[in-house]
């Protein structure tokens, strides 16, 4: 076994899961803020530095935008609760039938700032992915996951393989077109392109699967029963159906589902029970596989710790996560919310710098 | 017209004295022991208003806190009522505010929001707080009678009343309040509708005393330090990053 120098892929997408999660139970924008600014320092501080773009600038940039569309549809069709009128927009008198629907009015602080707030929530939540997409592939996370969803992670590869292959094709069809004077643009262009990008895809798709054919894909191992299988898939059906009205028990609050933390909890129980059942299925081998230890543990456990003490300041004191601009005050961050962002840095101690990284590798770099 | 020449009072809403209208409030606790008299309010407001709106107008000129609201747009309390959750699980529902439309003969569960309502005359808005509400039509409704006429006698011809100023914050020693002791389905105004050089919002009160009222939810200055701490962190850690992508860069 190598010895672990960077946490897993695994571990950082679980870190970021947790603190979208925590983003997610919180409408206080001080909070939120400082979320967001500890998962940008932990990624800028801790990405490999051979990507070439950071996919952290481009999901900061969704964000922003996310958050301009809230702004802008609230001035629009916002709601019109009571609050210091800013400005007064000319509105659209509706018919009674349609008196839900406001166009235009007056346009309170009250109601940006809610706006904002939540556009910065779902920031957050893009953010923590965006973190997640520049410290670890998601291939690599693809590579790790179990061998019941082996086929199903070879099938999103694949996608994912997919959009940026078609975008090449069409360029260099493209190219092709205007070195022979032929339209690119317009219906005859399009007709042009659209043919020869088809018959490629078509193409590499046969070589794709002759490729994975050859490989042993979809190969059933003789020595799994077939009813253990099923079985282990049923189970990790029910389990992720059961996790998915759980998880969002919790994410509303507590008052939506009830139990929504042991539903949560079981259905965890269940993926994880079908996962262990079909443990040994599949008879493949992974090249190099990236290790687990103490740091790729502490890299998750810090996500969802932070996530837990989110919670725990909510149900200490609901005011300290919760915060609604009417009427206006102050956002609160009392020490047990304070703590959750501390946490949510713990990786910064846990994965070492880019200049530790460099120098363990420092000899195989240069043999290379 | 009077209600021009005060239009433009300085702090008065929107000048449309002339289109304003009078808006009847009726805000009950729900039955129970320990709770804040219930009442009903009479506001002007200028046409376009929201029923939001008015119980805000309603609920300020008494003096008492302007309803809050969660950062989704839900009503949390109505004159500081209830003093902690908002929309909270309780035994057998939920414990709000539930949100009625008046009329002629009987309440209707609201299907809106009083932001998304326009405040109409001939509706009366009515809140009810739900200890263990189902969040349907099924909820209890108003026990004060649902038309304006009886809310508010003196505006049962709004064509003969006076144009009043514009302002709807009338200080709460001009509000007149009568006060009755009938029951609680009969809500009759002991006193006869008041001259017409009285301002038109008037305020029936099932009893004497006033809900309590719990201090406005504003934080003070010794607890803004949770604040200034926070944001001193955030500017940190703003440092850190920028200083960090400048390192990278170079």
């Amino acid at each position: 076994m190598r010895r672990e120098r960077t946490p897993h892929a695994v571990a950082w997408w679980i870190w970021a899961a947790g603190l979208a999660l925590a983003a997610l139970r919180t409408s206080n924008p001080l909070l939120l803020a400082l979320l967001a600014a500890a998962i940008v320092v932990v990624c800028v501080a801790r990405t490999p530095r051979d990507l070439q773009q950071s996919p952290l600038a481009t999901f900061a940039r969704v964000a922003l935008i996310i958050i301009l569309v809230r702004v802008v549809l609230q001035i629009v069709f916002g709601q019109r609760l009571p609050g210091h009128v800013l400005f007064t927009l000319p509105s659209v008198p509706m018919p009674s039938w349609a008196e839900g629907v406001s166009i235009g009015g007056p346009v309170s602080i009250e109601g940006l700032l809610s706006a904002i707030t939540g556009g910065l929530r779902l920031a957050v939540v893009l953010l923590a992915f965006g973190a997640a997409n520049a410290l670890a592939s998601p291939r690599a996370v693809l590579r790790s996951l179990p061998g019941l969803l082996h086929e199903v992670a070879v099938a999103i590869t694949v996608a994912l393989c997919f959009a940026p292959e078609v975008l090449a094709s069409v360029r260099r069809i493209q190219q092709a077109r205007l070195l022979r004077g032929r339209p690119t643009t317009g219906i005859a262009g399009m007709r042009g392109i659209a043919v020869p990008v088809l018959e490629d895809a078509l193409d590499r798709s046969i070589q794709l699967a002759a490729s994975m054919g050859a490989r042993g894909f979809g190969r059933r191992p003789v020595s799994v029963s077939l009813a253990r299988e099923r079985t282990a898939l049923a189970t990790l059906i029910l389990g992720s159906m059961i996790l998915l009205v759980g998880g969002y028990g919790v994410l509303a609050g507590s008052s939506v589902v009830p139990g929504a933390a042991w539903l949560a909890g079981l259905g965890l129980a269940a993926v994880c029970l079908g996962v262990g059942l079909s443990g040994r299925r599949a008879a493949r081998t992974r090249y190099r596989p990236a290790p687990v230890g103490l740091r790729s543990v502490a890299c998750g456990a810090s996500g969802w710790l932070s996530a837990l003490l989110v919670v725990i300041a909510g149900v200490a004191d609901a005011s300290s996560i919760t915060w609604s601009p009417w009427p206006l005050s102050w956002p609160q961050v009392t020490p047990l919310a304070f703590a959750a962002v501390v946490i949510a840095l713990v990786p910064l101690l846990v994965a070492p710098g880019e200049a530790r990284v460099a120098a363990a590798r420092g000899t195989k770099i240069a043999v290379s | 017209m009077a209600a021009s020449l005060f239009g433009a009072a300085p702090g008065a809403a929107p000048a449309l004295g002339a289109a304003e209208r009078t808006i009847a409030v009726v805000v009950e606790f729900g039955s129970g022991q320990g709770l804040p008299a219930s009442f009903a309010l009479c506001v002007k407001e200028p046409s376009g208003a929201t029923d939001a709106q008015a119980l805000t107008d309603a609920l300020v000129s008494r003096g008492l806190p302007a309803p809050t609201y969660s950062s989704a747009g839900l009503l949390c309390t109505i004159a500081g009522y209830p003093s902690t959750g908002c929309g909270a699980r309780a035994p057998g529902g939920y414990s709000y505010w539930a949100y009625f439309h008046g009329g002629s003969s009987r309440w209707t569960y609201a299907t809106d929001g009083p932001a998304e309502r326009r405040a109409d005359p001939a509706v009366p808005e009515g809140w009810r707080f739900e200890p263990s509400g189902h969040g349907n039509p099924s909820d209890a409704a108003p026990d004060r009678p649902s038309a304006t006429a009886s809310i508010c006698p003196s505006t049962a011809s709004p064509a003969n009343q006076p144009a009043s100023p514009a302002s709807t914050t009338i200080p709460p020693s001009t509000v007149g309040v009568t006060t009755t002791t009938t029951s609680a389905s009969t809500a009759t105004t002991t006193m006869a509708p008041p001259a017409a050089t009285v301002p038109v919002t008037r305020v029936t009160d099932r009893t004497a005393e006033r809900p309590a009222a719990p201090a406005a939810v504003r934080p003070s200055a010794g607890s803004l330090t949770g604040t200034m701490v926070a944001v001193a962190a955030l500017g940190l850690l703003i440092t850190i990053g920028v200083v960090l992508t400048r390192r990278r860069r170079s």
